[in-house]
C-alpha cells in the first residue's frame, strides 16, 4: 500500500506555482528522503501532506484513502491522523519543560497513560536529563529533538520530517539516525525525511524523491542510486546502436545509460553492505562494474570502432545538485530507446 | 475537544514558576482588588477622618449582591479573560505548536472548536476566582457592614452569573477572530482591549446621534446602529451592573425613553446577546481557519 499517493498536486500562490503538479508515492515502510534546493517546494508538500495548507488541485491520498487535500480543513473529526510531524520549526512552547510540552500534547490526543507516555518519549531522545528547565534555554539541537518526541507523541503511521538534522552535533545526528532506523524497522514507521544533509538521508533511506521548481524531477529507490552512481565505463564508438547491442548481451549484469552525446555509460548493479551505524553503504569493492579492459576487449572482438573510452566515478552529491537543477543534461535513457533508433 | 480543553487547562495552570498564564493573571487580579480593597480601608479609616475631617461614607454601592459583584468584576476580568485568550491562542501560532497538534488531528474545525469551548470554560474560572477574591474582600470593603438594600434570592444570582458569563465568553470570542485572521499580536490584544472597553458600541451610538447633525445622510440608519449598540457583549456587561433584578424587574428601563433601538427585556437581552456573538464569533472564526494556511 502507498501511504503517500499524490497525482498532480499543485499549490499556487497568486501566480507563483509552490508546487506544480507534483506526483509522489510513498510506500508503507519507506523511509523517504525528499531533497530539493531552498524553495524548490519541500515543506510546501510536506504541510499539504500534514493538512497545514489546503492544495489548489490535484489528488492527494493517505493511507490507501481518497482523502483530499481540503478534506481535512473543513473536517470536524477529533480522531487522529496518524501523522506526527516536525515542519519548519519545532513546535515548542519556550516557557515550559520538555515534560510539560509533551504533557500538553499527550493530552490533546487523549493519550491512555500520558505520563509513561512522557517518560519514554524523553528517554527515546535523550531528553530525560532537561529535568525543569524551560525550553528557551535549549540548545537548538535540543529543541530539534524535543520536536521530534513531540511528533511521535500519537504513535504515528507516517512521520513527516522537515529538516530535523538542523543544529544538530554529530553524535546527536548519529543517535536521532539511529531512532528513526529503529522506528522504521521494528514499529513499521513510514517515515519522509527533507534534508539538505545528503550525506545523513544517504544513511537511512530507502528511496529518494528530488524537487525542482515545485516538481518532481526523479524518484529512485537507493540501490538505483548505487547503480546510476557507482564506478562505471564511459565509451563512444561509431556505431552506438551496435555497440550498445554487443554490450548488453556480453554484461547482462550491467546497466547502461546513454548520453547525450551517444556515449554509453556502462556501470554495475552494486552490491550494498551493511555499515556498523546502522546505515547502508555500497561496497565498491563488489560494484560489479565491468573494467575498462573487458569493455575494450569485447568492442574489439566485435569490429566496433572505439573512439572514446574512460573510467567515471560519479559523486552521488553532484547527481543529486545535477537533479536538483532541473534534471539538466539527463536523458531517459533504457535500451529500447537506442534500439528504436529514435 | 474534552481532550483539547484538558490540555489547556494543564497548560494555564503550570504552578512551577508561575508558568501557568492562570497564576500570572489571577496574581494581576489579586493586586488590583488588593489595591481597592486598600484604598476603601484607608478611606473607612479614622486616619482619613483626622486629614479631612469627615468621613467618606460609603464607598461600596450597597444595592445588592449582585451590583457589588458588577462593581467588583465588570472591566477587569472580562479585559484579563479576552488577554488570556489573545496569550494563549497567538502563543501556539508564534512556536508553531498548532502544526504540531493539528497535524496530528484528523480535522482542523474540531481543534478551533475546542478553542472557543475553551475561552468559555476560561471565563467560568476567572469569574469564579474574581468572585471568591471580592466575597473574601466583601467585609473590608463594606467597613465591615456586609448589608445590602436588596436581598435577592439564588435565581437572580444565577441569572445575572449566567450572563456576565455568557458576555465574558462572546468578547473573548470576538478577539479570537482577530487572532486567527491576523495572528498578529498588537492587532489582537488592541481589538480585545476595544471590544471589552465598548469602544463599538460607542462608536456606532456616535454614529446614531451624528446622523442628527453632521452626518445625516445617515439618519435612516440610526435605529439600526442604536439596536446594534445595545446587542453588544460590553452593553451587556455594563447594563449587568444594575445587578440580577435586571432579569426579573420588568420595570427597568435602561434605554431611555428616546431610545430608537428593538429591545427586549434587558435581563432576557443580556442573556441572548452573549449567545449570539458566541455563535456569530464562532461561525467567524471557523471560516477563517477553513480558508487559510497554517
Amino acid at each position: 500500500m502507498n501511504v503517500i499517493d499524490i497525482r498532480g498536486l499543485t499549490k499556487r500562490y497568486g501566480k507563483a506555482f509552490a508546487v506544480d503538479h507534483l506526483d509522489m508515492q510513498v510506500a508503507q515502510g519507506d523511509i523517504y528522503g525528499f531533497v530539493g534546493k531552498n524553495g524548490a517546494g519541500k515543506s510546501t508538500t510536506m504541510k499539504m501532506i500534514a493538512g497545514l495548507t489546503t492544495p489548489t488541485s490535484g489528488e492527494l491520498a493517505l493511507f490507501g484513502s481518497g482523502e483530499t487535500g481540503a478534506g481535512r480543513a473543513g473536517s470536524f473529526s477529533g480522531g487522529s491522523s496518524r501523522i506526527g510531524a516536525l515542519i519548519e520549526e519545532p513546535g515548542v512552547m519556550p516557557n515550559f519543560s520538555a515534560g510539560e510540552n509533551l504533557m500538553m500534547k499527550a493530552l490533546a490526543m487523549g493519550v491512555v497513560r500520558p505520563r509513561e507516555r512522557v517518560g519514554e518519549l524523553l528517554q527515546l531522545v535523550g531528553l530525560e536529563a532537561a529535568g525543569a528547565r524551560k525550553v528557551k534555554k535549549f540548545s537548538q539541537g535540543m529543541k530539534q529533538r524535543l520536536g521530534l518526541a513531540l511528533a511521535l507523541v500519537g504513535s504515528p503511521d507516517l512521520l513527516l520530517l522537515d529538516e530535523p538534522f538542523n543544529g544538530m552535533d554529530p553524535e546527536t545526528t548519529r543517535d536521532l539516525r539511529r531512532s528513526l532506523v529503529r522506528l522504521n524497522r521494528e514499529r513499521g514507521v513510514t517515515i519522509v525525511i527533507s534534508s539538505h544533509v545528503l550525506d545523513q538521508l544517504m544513511r537511512v533511506c530507502t528511496r529518494f524523491g528530488v524537487i525542482a521548481a515545485g516538481r518532481m524531477v526523479r524518484e529512485f529507490t537507493d540501490e538505483e542510486l548505487h547503480a546510476t552512481c557507482g564506478s562505471s565505463v564511459r565509451v563512444r564508438t561509431a556505431d552506438p546502436a551496435r555497440a550498445l547491442a554487443i554490450l548488453e548481451e556480453r554484461l547482462p549484469a550491467s546497466t547502461f545509460r546513454v548520453e547525450p552525446d551517444q556515449a554509453i555509460v556502462i556501470g554495475g548493479g552494486a552490491r550494498r553492505a551493511t555499515a556498523a551505524f546502522g546505515g547502508a553503504a555500497t561496497d565498491p569493492a563488489a560494484s560489479g562494474a565491468p573494467s575498462v579492459e573487458d569493455v575494450s576487449h569485447i568492442l574489439h572482438e566485435a569490429d566496433q570502432v572505439v573512439l572514446e573510452l574512460s573510467v567515471l566515478e560519479r559523486d552521488i552529491e553532484d547527481y543529486f545538485v545535477e537533479l536538483m537543477d532541473g534534471g539538466a543534461g539527463q536523458v531517459a535513457y533504457t535500451p529500447s530507446h537506442m534500439r528504436a533508433g529514435r | 475537544m474534552l481532550n483539547l480543553i484538558k490540555s489547556d487547562l494543564y497548560r494555564i495552570t503550570r504552578p512551577r514558576g508561575l508558568r501557568g498564564s492562570f497564576w500570572q493573571y489571577g496574581i494581576a487580579i489579586l493586586a488590583a482588588y488588593g489595591i481597592v480593597m486598600a484604598l476603601v480601608a484607608f478611606a473607612n479609616s479614622q486616619m482619613y477622618v483626622d486629614m479631612t475631617g469627615s468621613t467618606i461614607g460609603n464607598v461600596v454601592t450597597k444595592t445588592s449582591l449582585t451590583v457589588y459583584f458588577a462593581d467588583m468584576l465588570n472591566g477587569l476580568v472580562p479585559l484579563c479573560v479576552a488577554f488570556m485568550v489573545v496569550e494563549h491562542s497567538l502563543a501556539e501560532f508564534k512556536c508553531g505548536y498548532i502544526k504540531s497538534v493539528l497535524s496530528a488531528r484528523s480535522g482542523r474545525l474540531s481543534y478551533i472548536v475546542g478553542k472557543l469551548l475553551f475561552a468559555g470554560v476560561l471565563s467560568a474560572l476567572v469569574i469564579l476566582f474574581a468572585t471568591v477574591v471580592a466575597l473574601a474582600f466583601l467585609p473590608i470593603m463594606t467597613a465591615g457592614h456586609p448589608e445590602f438594600a436588596a436581598s435577592e434570592g439564588p435565581v437572580e444570582v444565577i441569572g445575572w452569573f449566567l450572563g456576565f458569563w455568557l458576555n465574558t465568553w462572546a468578547l473573548s470570542a470576538c478577539s479570537l477572530i482577530l487572532v486567527y485572521a491576523t495572528r498578529v499580536s498588537p492587532v489582537s490584544y488592541i481589538g480585545a482591549f476595544c471590544f471589552t472597553a465598548s469602544v463599538v458600541p460607542q462608536m456606532l451610538m456616535g454614529l446614531a446621534y451624528s446622523s442628527g447633525g453632521v452626518l445625516r445622510f445617515l439618519e435612516p440608519l440610526a435605529p439600526v446602529f442604536e439596536t446594534l449598540a445595545t446587542w453588544m457583549p460590553s452593553t451587556a456587561l455594563n447594563n449587568l451592573s444594575q445587578g440580577g433584578q435586571l432579569f426579573f424587574n420588568a420595570s427597568i428601563d435602561i434605554w431611555g425613553e428616546a431610545s430608537r433601538a428593538f429591545t427586549v427585556d434587558p435581563g432576557i437581552q443580556a442573556v441572548l446577546t452573549g449567545i449570539i456573538w458566541i455563535v456569530a464569533a464562532g461561525a467567524v472564526v471557523l471560516f477563517i481557519s477553513r480558508k487559510r494556511d497554517i
